[in-house]
């Protein structure tokens, strides 16, 4: 195995998970990529809310609207103010909520810099195909120009594969391959992973797709699994579905408290549900 | 801060497991596996959606489920069999069927794999089956090479060569030839240097190597398209038009390479609306595709088949809004060759284009895209073709802004293009015919849009070879009433043409060699002729 190293997309993550009632998101754990993780009483402005109702911050918002959210407008206050939390420099944000049923389970917060990626929120339209609502892309012009025109309807592409199945998807080797249409390889920036999350679910299918390109410039993490109850067969694999399945909430998990591979500093991990059952962990390495 | 990446596998890039007929449950563990294997995946609900969709050419495997209906897994392990030679098939059983396990290996199947299902045994399973995929692509790999070698023998060394291959010692060829041992053995080692090979053990595996490719594998388990010169792909043109009661179609043009038997079966025929590829054109004033012709779509099946022919389009041709000509491509789709016919017709939800029918031929990544890709109207040829209501002839999609898929296009090697609006409206149109040549392998070598105008035709833009030829650049090249494109704009009707009048096609375009084989087809608005496109090689 030849390792490489390089710089990733995510820069920052912040995990937000419900209060007893479920009347609020608390925020559990943030982390800058590469730093140490922030307590509380050690974040550099007091401005960021410890604690949001639905449909306030961005992790409210996400909650209250049950679909990821991107921010990334210029000049945006919110996204100043994250990247001045954070200490780093963000280019856009993404807020992912997790539900389980109709619950919610926590939304995590990813601070994404610049690079070659991106991530694009796939909603239906009037003629109930999937278009993309909202993305961030960072280097890959070609990719933005035809995904404007491309729409898909259930069951074709990732993200309605995603939409029909309302099971996670993380696709490796994708740049140029059949399984990812939009890619033709030719791209110097070529996109090399996809995770699609299906996000909120209502009459058997998810509300909304959420698309992560990951390019083996700046791969959005060090390390990416989708982690199946079925087919985890090792220990640090076992140890993390452990830890999120006793919450049933995203966790942040450092090495200390979990053994992690390819000398990892820490793993993010979101449960990802179809209704009540849960179908998959997607599971970030830093 | 430390980021970690397995290279990939190269070979695992273009494998794909194609799953056909799977329950949810079977699903999820073949995905899984053929993820954590690296290769990508697709899912068909009937072998029918997999031949549709797949390419002779597509490297992976095929899993299925096979039940206790043990005529019906026959049906769709004959028809991948038939249709996707080189691909393995993985049945999925229950435990207890060893004897249902035993008789789909002997039908074929590459391997099985009982319920419920361990994730290392799939694994393996499928890494194999690619393997064994991957393998027979590199056989029929070297299998071309060899034909090519072979290429560059001459008669009287394959004459002494059949012989050798049948067994016979030097003297009896000589005798057989009536010429010396002295001048068989000089033969023999003229042709073993000529193809690089050191003994009569090697030349001989050459020699089978290279008759298996050219006999497209017949007999064996390997079958692929022999490596033919691709301008021979285009096996005929025509021109079908209503006969003057307008109860029926009768073949007005044609031409043909090597067809007698299918022209002679040709030229009996008339249609009415409705029947055979003609008549549906006629009937649904749209274009038509036929990937395989062994239907009974085609009537003319059988002498398309001995006549090499396996593709068919058909579009139509308006006049004063009615169908004035229905013109068919005939192609011979197994060459090597990488070609798109598109319908595209106008959503009015988005007034963008959509696809609306089209044949690929061996660039199926093209065809999946563009199955979900809106082309506005006024970029891109087809939707310049839209806007305005005339032919438009384009290259180098690549370095074309507003061409949506000219990523995809230049991926696929496909270089040069044609749309025709299907309409005579002389305004934005709902509906374009669109056909997309490869770089390596030109179907139509030459592509010219000719604008008329008051003075005659002045030739709007020409391509020849995907390049932008100098001609275009004349601007106003008037054409003569003999030439086709000429013809085409005095009669209002295409024209197709033979090695006689194409070469007047082109007589400005001094620097291109004549042509032998194409069609000139008018673009009409309230009778009159405003344009004509020409393809041709």
């Amino acid at each position: 195995m030849i390792l490489t190293a390089t710089d990733t997309l995510i820069r920052y993550v912040e995990i937000w998970v419900p209060d007893q009632g479920a009347s609020r998101l608390n925020r559990a754990a943030c982390r800058v990529v590469g730093g140490p993780q922030l307590a509380e009483s050690e974040r550099r402005n007091c401005g960021g809310a410890r604690s949001v109702a639905a449909g306030e911050g961005l992790a409210g918002r996400a909650w209250h609207q049950k679909s990821a959210t991107i921010l990334q407008e210029d000049p945006s206050e919110l996204l100043d103010r994250i990247s001045l939390e954070c200490g780093a420099s963000l280019a856009a944000v993404v807020a992912i909520p997790i539900f389980r049923q109709h619950e919610i389970c926590g939304v995590v917060v990813l601070g994404l810099g610049a690079g070659f990626g991106g991530a694009e929120i796939w909603n239906r339209d009037d003629r109930d195909e999937l278009a993309v609502s909202v993305a961030y892309y960072s280097g890959l012009p070609s990719f933005e120009f035809i995904t404007r025109y491309t729409r898909f309807p259930k069951g074709a592409g990732i993200p309605g594969q995603v939409w029909e199945s309302g099971v996670p998807r993380l696709l490796r080797n994708v740049n140029g391959s059949d399984g990812f249409m939009r890619s033709f390889g030719n791209d110097p920036a070529g996109i090399s992973e996809v995770i699609g999350l299906p996000i909120g679910s209502s009459h058997g299918f998810a509300d909304s797709v959420l698309l992560l390109l990951s390019s083996q410039q700046t791969p959005l993490a060090g390390h990416m699994e989708l982690l199946n109850d079925s087919l985890s067969n090792t220990d640090w694999q076992k140890s993390l579905t452990q830890h999120v399945a006793s919450g049933q909430a995203p966790v942040l998990c450092c090495n200390s408290e979990v053994s992690l591979p390819h000398g990892a500093e820490f793993a993010v991990a979101l449960p990802m549900y179809r209704n009540a059952d849960p179908v998959g962990t997607l599971c970030f390495l830093f | 801060m430390p980021v970690f990446r397995v290279p990939a596998n190269p070979d695992s890039l273009t494998a794909t497991v194609h799953a056909v007929a799977l329950t949810p449950h079977d699903t999820i563990p073949i995905l899984d596996a053929a993820e954590s294997a690296g290769f990508g995946f697709r899912q068909y609900a009937d072998a029918q959606g997999l031949i549709d969709a797949a390419s002779p050419s597509v490297v992976g495997c095929v899993v299925t489920s096979c039940g206790t209906d043990s005529l019906k897994d026959q049906a769709v392990l004959t028809q991948v069999k038939t249709h996707l030679h080189s691909l393995p098939l993985v049945a999925l059983l229950e435990s207890d069927s060893a004897d249902r396990a035993v008789g789909l290996m002997q039908q074929g199947i590459y391997t099985v794999i009982a319920r419920p299902f361990e994730r290392g045994k799939l694994l393996t399973a499928l890494s194999m089956a690619v393997a064994e995929c991957q393998a027979t692509h590199r056989t029929v790999d070297h299998c071309r090479e060899a034909s090519l070698r072979m290429d560059e023998a001459t008669e009287k060394e394959i004459e002494v060569l059949q012989l050798i291959m049948q067994g016979k010692k030097n003297k009896e060829i000589a005798g057989h030839l009536g010429i010396t041992v002295r001048a068989v053995e000089d033969r023999r080692f003229r042709l073993m240097k000529k193809v690089g090979v050191e003994s009569v053990a090697e030349l001989v595996a050459l020699a089978v190597s290279a008759k298996y490719f050219r006999q497209g594998f017949s007999g064996s388990h390997l079958r692929s398209s022999a490596a033919r010169d691709p301008r021979q792909c285009v096996k005929g043109i025509e021109v079908w038009s209503p006969a003057e009661d307008g109860s029926v179609l009768t073949l007005r043009q044609s031409c043909y390479r090597e067809a007698g038997m299918f022209q002679e079966a040709s030229e009996k025929l008339t249609f009415h609306r409705g029947e055979g590829l003609p008549g549906r054109v006629w009937e649904r004033r749209a274009p038509v595709f036929l990937r395989e012709l062994i239907t009974t779509e085609f009537v003319r099946s059988s002498a398309a088949g001995a006549a090499g022919m396996t593709t068919a389009i058909g579009f139509p041709v308006f006049c004063n809004g009615d169908v004035r000509a229905v013109v068919l491509i005939l192609l011979d789709g197994r060459h090597q060759m990488k070609a798109a016919f598109e319908w595209w017709r106008l959503d009015p939800g988005t007034a963008n284009l959509r696809l609306a029918g089209g044949t690929f031929i061996n660039c199926e990544r093209l065809r999946r895209l563009s199955e979900f890709v809106q082309l506005p109207v006024g970029e891109g040829i087809a939707g310049i073709a839209a806007e305005h209501g005339r032919p438009y002839v384009g290259a180098r999609f690549n370095d074309d802004p507003g061409a949506v898929r000219g990523v995809a296009l230049a991926a696929e090697g496909l270089s040069s293009g044609v749309a025709l609006p299907l309409t005579d409206s002389g305004a934005m149109t709902s509906d374009v015919f669109t056909m997309f040549n490869s770089e390596d392998t030109q179907m139509f070598s030459l592509l010219q849009a000719w604008k008329v105008n008051g003075r005659g035709l002045s030739l709007a833009n020409e391509y020849f070879d995907g390049v932008s030829s100098l001609a275009a650049q004349m601007a106003a090249v008037t054409a003569t009433e003999v030439s086709i494109a000429g013809r085409a704009a005095a009669l209002g009707t295409p024209i197709v043409v033979d090695s006689g009048s194409a070469a007047q096609a082109v007589s400005r375009s001094v620097h291109i060699p004549a042509p032998s084989f194409g069609i000139a087809i008018p673009t009409l608005v309230r009778g009159r002729v405003v344009a004509v496109t020409v393809f041709a090689n």
